[in-house]
C-alpha cells in the first residue's frame, strides 16, 4: 500500500524534529487547504513529514441516545497515516480499521449506519447486537507549482463495511463508498489564490435479512418516512442501496494581517432503496442537495494564533416514493414501475462560529483556549398525508487546554463544559397508523431525545514522550472521558471513555 | 510523474467520471410532487331490472396505508377526489330501492392502482349472493412453540332453512400463502374460476348431516384433545368433539372418533399424496366451501378440463378448478393486512382479507355476530369482504356465538 511507503525517509515541506499529538492539533486547526475537499492546495499548507500509528479503544453507554442507537458501544480501531514526498509530489494517506460491537440497539434491521439520512429501512421491535467492522482508506496527491502559478490534486477514499444484527430478524450488511475529488489552485498573485474542485461518489449497501428461528415469523416495518411505516410478518426482506454524487467546490484564500480562507461546497446525490437485488422493485429514492460553506481567519506571531471559523451547512432531501405492480409470467420482468412521486422532504440548517486563542511555544501549545456556539434547525415533511417532524437547538461550548513539559515528556490536561439548549420540537403525524411502533416508539422517542437539553462535560489527557530530540520520534498516550447529562426525568447520561496509544514518526 | 502527465491524467479521470451514468440524479430531478388524484367510479349494473346504481354507497380502501374513502355513487360516472395515489379496493355494497322492490346489491374491485394515468374504474354491480353455509371461525396459527395440528374450521348454517351439508366440498385455494406473485390461470378461463390446492368433502347419502339454522359443525386437521401432554398444552382448543377431520393416514397421529373428510383431488390425483399432515399456511389461507347443483358432476380428477397448472411457471403441479357459481362462501387470510395488496380470491367471493398478524399466537378469526333467532343461536355477517365480516386475533373457541350442536354430532 502507498500508505506503509509513506515512513520512508523524503523531502519534507518543513523541517521540524518535534512532532507531537499537541503540535499535529494546531497544525490541522490552524491550516488552511486541509480543511477543503480541495487536495491541491495541501502543499500551500507547508506539511512537514511524518508517519502516525494509533490503537484506540472506546466505550460508550447510557440511555440518553437516539432510540436507533446502542445502549453500549464498545469499539476498538487501528489508524495509520503518514505522508511523502514523490520527486516533486506530495502525497499523503491514511488507512483506518474499525470493530464495533453495539448493544441493544433498536429499530433497524437493514443499515449499518441508522442515522446516514436514509428513510427507507426495515424497523422491527427486536433489541439486538450488531456487529459491525469498518475499513477506510485513501490518498491525497498534490503536485508542486507549475507555470508559477497552479497546483493541482486528486483525492480518492475508499471505505469498506459489514455489520451483522445479531437477533431475529437477522441482517447481514455489507457496504462501500467511493469517492474522488480532483482540484486546481491558481495563485492570482503573492496574497490571494483561488481553487477549484470537483467530487464525485459512489456507494452500495446490501442488507440479507433472514431468521435463524424459522418457525417464528416475527412482525416488521418497512419504513417511508416520518413515522409512516407498512407492517409486515416474516423474516425481513432484502434491500439495496445505491448512491451516486457529484459535487464542486470553490476556495478563495487571502493571505495578509489576518489570513482567510473561504471555501463553499456544493453537492448533489441520489440513493435508491430497493427491495431484493433484481431491478424494478425501487422502494424509495432520496435527492440530497447540500451545500456548506466556511471562512477561516487565523491570525498569528511568535507568541499567539488566534481564529476564527464560521461555518454554515444547508441540506434538502426529496423522498420519492414508487408505486410498483408484479406483472406475473413467464416472459414477466416482475415488478413494473408504475408511477413514482416526491412523497417527503428533510430540510437541515447548521450555522457555527468558534474561536480559538492559542499561547504557541515549541513543539506545540502551551494553552488554548476556545469557545463555540452553533444552531441546528430540521424541518421534515411527509407531503400526503401529512405529517411533519421539526427541531432546532442552539449549542454553545467553552474548552481550554495546558500542555505541561517535564523533560522530554509533555502532559496537556483539557477540560470542556458545553450546554444544548433546545429552541423547538414538534412531531405531527397525520397518517393511519398513529398507534403502532414507528410511531409511538421511534418517531417520538426521537424527538424527545432531540429536544432534550443537556450538559456536556469532556475531559481530554494526554501524555506524550519525545523519545529522540534529533527525529521525529514521539510516542504518546490519550484518555478523553466524556459526560452527557440530560436534563430530563426521561433520561439519565450518557457517557464514553476513549483511551489511545500512538507513535508519530 | 511530471506535469505534463499529471495535468492529462486528472483530465482522463475527469471524462472517465463524467462517463459515468447519472441516471439516479436525473431520475430524481425528474420526479414531480405528489398531488392528490380525481378517480372516476363507473358502476355498472349487470342486474336485471336495475338501470342506475346512484344513491349506492362506494368505499375505497388502501389496506397497506390504511387509507379509507366512502362517498355515494352519483347517475353514471362518479367522480372522487383526493385519492392519494395507491393500490385500493372498491367496494359498492348496499339496498336501492326501485319502485316497490328493495335490491341487495353489491360489486367491487381488488387492488387496483390508482396512479396518475390510471384514474378510471369500473366495477360490475350485481345483486348479492349470501350463502346458506357461512365459514364462521377459521384457527389456522397455531400454538407456539410451532404447534399446527389444532387448526381448525368451523362451518355455520347462517339461512333460515334447513341445510344437508353431505358432499359439501371444502378447498384450500391457491396460491396458499399470500403474494403478489400471482399465477397465471388459463385465458380461456375467463375468470369464472377459482382455483384450489387440495380439494375435500363431507361424506354422506344426502341426508345423513342435516344442520338447523344456527347450527355448526367444526372440521378439524387433527380431531384431538391438543391440549394433552403429548400434543400442546397451550393449545386454546380441545378438537376432541370435531365433527369430521382431515384424516392423512398419519400412524404418528392416527385416526381420530370425528368422521373422516373423503379426499377428492390433490395435483390431479384423488390420492392424498405422502405428505403427513392436511397442514394450511399458518400466516392464513384462502378457503372455500362449495356445493356441485345437482343435476351436474364435479370431477377434478378424472376431467382434465377441471384442472390447470400455474402458466406463470414452468411447474407441473395441477391445480383443480372450482366453478365460482358452486361456491357457497370463501375466506381469505393473509399475514397481516399490508398483504391484502397480494389478494388471491376473486373479489365476487371474498372482497377482503382477514388475519391474526404473526404465526403461532393460538390467535383465530371469526365471523361477527350481527343478531340471533328466536332460538338465541346467532345470525352472523356475510357481506363477502371478511375485512368487515371477521374479528380478528380472537381466541379460538367452537360455536363461541352460541352455535347450536347438530343432532348427530358426537358433541351433542
Amino acid at each position: 500500500m502507498a500508505v506503509m511507503a509513506l515512513s520512508k525517509p523524503a523531502v519534507a515541506q518543513q523541517k521540524i524534529k518535534q512532532v507531537s499529538p499537541n503540535w499535529l492539533e494546531i497544525q490541522d486547526s490552524l491550516g488552511s487547504w486541509r480543511n477543503t475537499a480541495n487536495p491541491a492546495g495541501l502543499t500551500r499548507d507547508q506539511p512537514v513529514q511524518f508517519s502516525k500509528v494509533q490503537a484506540t479503544y472506546d466505550i460508550e453507554q447510557g440511555d440518553f441516545r437516539r432510540p436507533q442507537q446502542a445502549q453500549k458501544i464498545n469499539s476498538q480501531s487501528i489508524y495509520g497515516a503518514g505522508n511523502t514526498q514523490l520527486n516533486d509530489y506530495y502525497l499523503q494517506g491514511f488507512i483506518r480499521y474499525n470493530r464495533q460491537f453495539r448493544e441493544d440497539a433498536t429499530y433497524n434491521a437493514s443499515l449499518i449506519d441508522p442515522f446516514r439520512d436514509m428513510p427507507y429501512y426495515i424497523i422491527d421491535s427486536n433489541a439486538s447486537d450488531w456487529l459491525n467492522q469498518l475499513y477506510t482508506m485513501g490518498f491525497d496527491l498534490a503536485s508542486p507549482v507549475f507555470k508559477d502559478k497552479w497546483t493541482a490534486g486528486l483525492s480518492v477514499d475508499y471505505q469498506a463495511a459489514s455489520g451483522a444484527k445479531q437477533r431475529d430478524i437477522r441482517a447481514e450488511n455489507t457496504q462501500f463508498g467511493l469517492s474522488i475529488r480532483p482540484g486546481l489552485t491558481y495563485q492570482i498573485n503573492a496574497n490571494h489564490v483561488a481553487g477549484f474542485n470537483l467530487l464525485f461518489a459512489t456507494s452500495k449497501e446490501e442488507s440479507v435479512n433472514s431468521n435463524v428461528n424459522v418457525y417464528v415469523d416475527q412482525g416488521y416495518f418497512i419504513h417511508y418516512g416520518l413515522g409512516h411505516a407498512i407492517p409486515y410478518v416474516g423474516s425481513g426482506t432484502n434491500m439495496n442501496y445505491e448512491s451516486e454524487k457529484w459535487g464542486a467546490g470553490l476556495q478563495y484564500e487571502y493571505h495578509g494581517l489576518w489570513n482567510l480562507l473561504l471555501s463553499t461546497n456544493y453537492a448533489i446525490a441520489a440513493e435508491t432503496a430497493n427491495i431484493g437485488f433484481l431491478a424494478g422493485r425501487t422502494q424509495g429514492s432520496i435527492l440530497t442537495r447540500q451545500s456548506e460553506s466556511s471562512l477561516r481567519a487565523t491570525r498569528e506571531n511568535t507568541l499567539f494564533a488566534h481564529q476564527i471559523v464560521l461555518n454554515y451547512a444547508f441540506k434538502l432531501g426529496e423522498g420519492t416514493e414508487y408505486w410498483n405492480e408484479f406483472v406475473p409470467g413467464l416472459e414477466s420482468d416482475g415488478y413494473i414501475n408504475q408511477h413514482k412521486a416526491v412523497r417527503s422532504t428533510y430540510r437541515n440548517s447548521f450555522g457555527e462560529a468558534a474561536y480559538t486563542l492559542i499561547k504557541k511555544r515549541e513543539g506545540g501549545y502551551d494553552w488554548k483556549l476556545r469557545g463555540q456556539a452553533s444552531y441546528r434547525k430540521r424541518e421534515d415533511q411527509y407531503l400526503l398525508p401529512q405529517s411533519a417532524f421539526g427541531m432546532s437547538y442552539l449549542n454553545y461550548a467553552l474548552s481550554f487546554d495546558k500542555m505541561i513539559s517535564s523533560g522530554n515528556a509533555t502532559y496537556t490536561l483539557g477540560g470542556k463544559i458545553g450546554n444544548q439548549h433546545s429552541l423547538s420540537g414538534d412531531y405531527r403525524y397525520g397518517g393511519q397508523r398513529a398507534d403502532e411502533l414507528p410511531v409511538q416508539e421511534l418517531m417520538r422517542s426521537d424527538l424527545n431525545f432531540l429536544t432534550t437539553d443537556f450538559l456536556s462535560i469532556e475531559i481530554p489527557f494526554t501524555y506524550s514522550l519525545q523519545v529522540d530530540n534529533k527525529h521525529i520520534h514521539n510516542f504518546y498516550v490519550q484518555a478523553v472521558g466524556s459526560w452527557l447529562d440530560a436534563r430530563s426525568t426521561e433520561y439519565q447520561n450518557r457517557k464514553k471513555i476513549t483511551l489511545s496509544v500512538g507513535a508519530i514518526f | 510523474m511530471k506535469n505534463n502527465t499529471f495535468i492529462p491524467l486528472l483530465i482522463a479521470i475527469g471524462v472517465a467520471l463524467c462517463s459515468i451514468s447519472c441516471q439516479k440524479i436525473t431520475d430524481s430531478l425528474d420526479t414531480k410532487t405528489i398531488d392528490y388524484l380525481a378517480v372516476d367510479i363507473e358502476a355498472i349494473p349487470v342486474l336485471s331490472g336495475i338501470s342506475s346504481t346512484e344513491g349506492l354507497p362506494v368505499t375505497l380502501t388502501n389496506y397497506t396505508e390504511k387509507h379509507q374513502i366512502s362517498t355515494t355513487l352519483q347517475a353514471g360516472v362518479t367522480t372522487i377526489d383526493s385519492i392519494i395515489p395507491g393500490l385500493y379496493t372498491i367496494n359498492v355494497d348496499g339496498e336501492l330501492l326501485v319502485g316497490t322492490e328493495k335490491y341487495l346489491l353489491k360489486g367491487s374491485v381488488a387492488n387496483v392502482l390508482l396512479v396518475p394515468g390510471n384514474q378510471h374504474v369500473k366495477v360490475n354491480i350485481d345483486g348479492a349472493k349470501v350463502g346458506p353455509l357461512a365459514i364462521s371461525e377459521i384457527f389456522y396459527a397455531g400454538t407456539a412453540p410451532f404447534y399446527f395440528r389444532n387448526q381448525f374450521y368451523e362451518i355455520t348454517n347462517n339461512s333460515d332453512e334447513l341445510v344437508y351439508v353431505d358432499g359439501l366440498h371444502f378447498a384450500n385455494l391457491h396460491p396458499t400463502i399470500a403474494t403478489t406473485n400471482l399465477p397465471i390461470w388459463p385465458e380461456e378461463d375467463q375468470g369464472a374460476y377459482t382455483y384450489a390446492q387440495r380439494v375435500w368433502k363431507i361424506p354422506g347419502k344426502g341426508r345423513d348431516y342435516p344442520l338447523q339454522p344456527g347450527e355448526s359443525f367444526t372440521i378439524a386437521q387433527f380431531a384431538a384433545n391438543h391440549k394433552l401432554p403429548q400434543y400442546n398444552p397451550n393449545s386454546p382448543i380441545d378438537a376432541s368433539l370435531s365433527e369430521f377431520e382431515f384424516n392423512m393416514n398419519n400412524p404418528s397421529f392416527p385416526d381420530q372418533p370425528a368422521v373422516d373428510m373423503e379426499h377428492v383431488f390433490y395435483n390431479g390425483r384423488a390420492a392424498k399424496g405422502t405428505v403427513p399432515q392436511y397442514l394450511t399456511s399458518v400466516f392464513g389461507g384462502a378457503f372455500a366451501i362449495f356445493r356441485i347443483p345437482e343435476d351436474e358432476s364435479y370431477d377434478p380428477v378424472g376431467n382434465p378440463n377441471l384442472q390447470t397448472r400455474d402458466l406463470g411457471t414452468t411447474g407441473t403441479t395441477l391445480y383443480a378448478k372450482i366453478p365460482l357459481r358452486y361456491v357457497v362462501d370463501a375466506v381469505e387470510a393473509g399475514h397481516n393486512e399490508s398483504m391484502s395488496a397480494a389478494k388471491r380470491v376473486p373479489t365476487v367471493l371474498d372482497a377482503g382479507m382477514t388475519w391474526v398478524g404473526a404465526t403461532y399466537n393460538s390467535l383465530g378469526v371469526r365471523r361477527k355476530r350481527i343478531g340471533q333467532r328466536a332460538n338465541g343461536t346467532p345470525i352472523l355477517m356475510d357481506t363477502n369482504n371478511s375485512t368487515e365480516d371477521f374479528e380478528r386475533q380472537v381466541v379460538p373457541q367452537f360455536r363461541y356465538h352460541g352455535q347450536g350442536i347438530p343432532s348427530w354430532s358426537r358433541a351433542f
